[in-house]
């Protein structure tokens, strides 16, 4: 009896150590670059011939190891004659949406034509869109545009607004029973955090947060809060950037853009097609920085459940850096705050 | 409407149906759903001795069968928009009779339909009539599977007998029971027989099927698809809630599932089986046991494919929109 490793955990390894990805129960594990050679130098594991082949130095290691991998369900139990009955996954990546990520910016200056911007991003399939509005809103303006989104191709939308005195509580609800696909209204420059989440299995939720946000600048942050643990993430950043793969954004001017925060425009949306832009080599250019071509982020073990930055990038902003905000160091595995770090100037590779 | 379409034969709200739908969008092929709520008039069937012409008019759009590319049969059926009949003059016999015989001559149009449909790119299997289980069982034993054995009885004495012997489960014959009402759904799945059930006395029961219980080290989900398996293997042991049946789902902690190759041997007959009942696409439930051996437990012929397609990575949708294509 030998132990193999379930195909849906997967070990990346980091410069200074590893983690498993648990992509079906979308958790993760911190683990010892040891162990990480143990499972991918091997396609079954028996503890007795690690153990010898260590010349026994190390028996109370390898028990902890494979008392962990147990306990965690990460590893079953094989008969020697199935131990090729369990492929790995395939890590391919597809999706049958043009577009999969829009965002939209509003400020008091916007003059979006809401219907034909939802009707194009229908046409291309696109999957979740995100309001994002820096001035005071009332919802029943955003009632009003949400309107539009009937009957489109969208599965989820997210609205985020600033923090005002008169938003209610029961009129935000009422918007989110009458519009079933609005997953997230997210209200900043709030007074307290509150999350007023909702029974109903369909239903989206209301989060107050506390963040100042004045305009697109504040977009970038990474941290391990919004750290992704599911398979099609996984497979998707093998290849394609973690945020702009098939996005795409209008900002405030009506600019069409990869990101609003970006310089480049391709147009404006009152006399470009979102189609046209979808299709320019140059707009697609992005899509394909993927994490391991990044510096840094190449030798961090998060960089299948990282977010990514391409506008906000850290030193001297080659499209290729870090992201700016990541307040992580994989060389000497320390986030900001925690003891002894120090930061990526201080200490690189 | 356009050439070149892929027709779907279909229920109403069906995952698997809604992700090739997605797809079949993606590339921008054309489609047209036939779901219950969509009635359908016969504009034309001609047969001569130059061609065969089928136009039909489903929902204001005229379609030709030659318009077809493909067709998808998913639990659905074509059913014909027809006129009001007056009956109020007709002895009541009469009219039972009338309606057999209208219901007769109505089954051997689509029957006729479903016949010049199957000649083109297929996906599903037409169901003119629904797949007998205990045939199928029979049949997989007749190709050299392993299946549990399974009794059916309707005395009490006998079911007594057997469980002395061995532990046993029951399941619907054919298929599963559902049931919702507003405050609880019924779904019948596969359960134990608790020996508290012999403490009732009764001689005559409905007619079930008992079958042993397997004690299993996983069980298998394969979805067969142009020549091509699909196999995940679903790991419920350690968990007590999902012993019998992985359908009962533990939310909390999914039940492991993998991808899977299976051996040869299996392979060849499973395929054995799909020639003899003459599939385009199943999906057959296994489950290897204690011993390493593959007991078959049943093949369905329009079973779900998402659970392993997203568990495992495998894009069925996507691959079946590639072949209804090509
Ligand atoms: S590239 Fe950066 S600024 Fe642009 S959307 Fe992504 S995280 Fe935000
Ligand atoms: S270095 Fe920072 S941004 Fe890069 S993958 Fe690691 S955590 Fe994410």
């Amino acid at each position: 009896m030998v132990y193999k490793l379930f195909a849906c955990c997967i070990p990346v390894k980091g410069y200074r150590r590893s983690i498993i990805v648990d992509t079906q129960r979308m958790n993760y594990f911190i683990i010892p670059n040891g162990l990480y050679e143990i499972l991918i130098n091997n396609e079954c594991y028996s503890p007795e011939k690690i153990k010898k082949e260590l010349e026994f130095k190390y028996n109370k290691v390898i028990n902890e190891y494979f008392e962990f991998l147990l306990n965690n369900d990460l590893i079953f139990s094989c008969a020697i004659e199935q131990i090729n009955c369990f492929p790995k996954l395939s890590l391919k990546w597809d999706a049958p949406h043009h577009i999969i990520n829009a965002i939209i910016d509003v400020n008091e200056k916007s003059q979006h034509d809401y219907n034909s911007i939802f009707n194009q991003l229908s046409n291309l399939l696109c999957k979740h869109i995100e309001i994002r509005f820096f001035n005071k809103v009332t919802l029943s303006f955003i009632s009003e545009i949400l309107l539009y989104s009937d009957y489109k191709s969208f599965q989820s939308i997210d609205i985020i607004l600033p923090y005002s005195i008169d938003l209610s509580i029961v009129e935000l609800n009422k918007v989110l029973d009458k519009y079933s696909r609005l997953t997230n209204i997210v209200i900043f420059n709030s007074p307290d955090i509150t999350e007023i989440k909702n029974e109903g299995e369909d239903k989206g939720q209301v989060l107050f947060i506390k963040n100042k946000i004045v305009d697109c600048t504040s977009c970038g942050e990474i941290n391990p809060s919004s750290f992704t643990m599911n398979l099609d993430f996984f497979c998707e950043v093998q290849t394609f950037n973690s945020c702009l793969n098939r996005k795409i954004s209008i900002d405030v001017t009506g600019q069409i853009k990869n990101c609003p925060s970006m310089a480049q425009s391709f147009g404006n949306i009152k006399n470009t097609s979102l189609e046209n832009v979808v299709n320019n080599k140059e707009f697609k250019c992005f899509r394909n920085i993927k994490k391991d071509d990044i510096e840094v982020c190449k030798d961090c073990e998060y960089r299948y459940i990282c977010s990514d930055c391409r506008v906000y990038v850290r030193g001297h902003k080659d499209v290729f850096s870090q992201p700016a905000k990541c307040k992580y160091n994989p060389y000497i595995a320390k986030w900001e705050g925690e003891k002894d770090y120090v930061s990526i100037e201080q200490k690189g590779s | 409407m356009e050439n070149n379409f892929t027709l779907i034969i279909a229920n109403k709200f069906d995952y698997c149906i809604d992700s090739i739908i997605k797809w079949l969008k993606y590339h921008k092929l054309n489609y047209l759903v036939i779901d219950p709520d969509k009635k359908v008039q016969i504009n034309k069937i001609k047969l001569n001795n130059q061609y065969i012409d089928i136009e039909l008019n489903i929902k204001g759009k005229h379609v030709a069968l030659d318009q077809i590319r493909s067709v998808i049969f998913w639990k659905g059926r074509i059913e014909f928009e027809l006129p009001a009949i007056q009956k109020e003059e007709l002895v009541k016999n009469m009219v039972i009779a009338l309606d057999k015989f209208l219901k007769r001559e109505l089954n051997t149009i689509t029957q006729y339909i479903y016949n010049e449909l199957n000649k083109k790119r297929i996906f599903g299997l037409c169901i003119t009539k629904n797949p007998n289980k205990l045939i199928l069982l029979s049949k997989a034993r007749e190709v050299g599977l392993k299946i549990p054995n399974t009794l059916i009885s309707s005395s009490d004495k006998i079911i007594k007998s057997e469980l002395l012997q061995q532990e046993l489960i029951t399941k619907p014959i054919q298929e599963i029971f559902n049931f919702r009402s507003k405050k609880e759904i019924h779904t019948s799945f596969t359960h134990f027989i608790d020996v508290e059930y012999t403490n009732e006395n009764k001689d005559l029961i409905f007619p079930s099927l008992i079958q042993e219980k397997i004690e299993k080290k996983y069980e298998l989900r394969i979805f067969y698809f142009n020549k091509e398996f699909h196999s995940m293997a679903i790991f419920s042991q350690t968990d007590d809630k999902t012993r019998t049946d992985f359908r009962d789902y533990n939310y909390e902690k999914p039940n492991r599932m993998v991808p899977y190759t299976l051996p040869n041997e299996i392979k060849k007959k499973l395929k054995k089986l799909i020639n003899v009942i003459d599939y385009h696409s199943c999906s057959f439930d296994m489950i290897v046991n204690m011993k390493n051996e593959y007991v078959f437990l049943e093949v369905n012929p329009l079973g779900q494919f998402d659970l392993e397609s997203v568990t495992c990575n495998f894009k069925i949708e996507k691959k079946i929109v590639e072949y209804l294509k090509s």
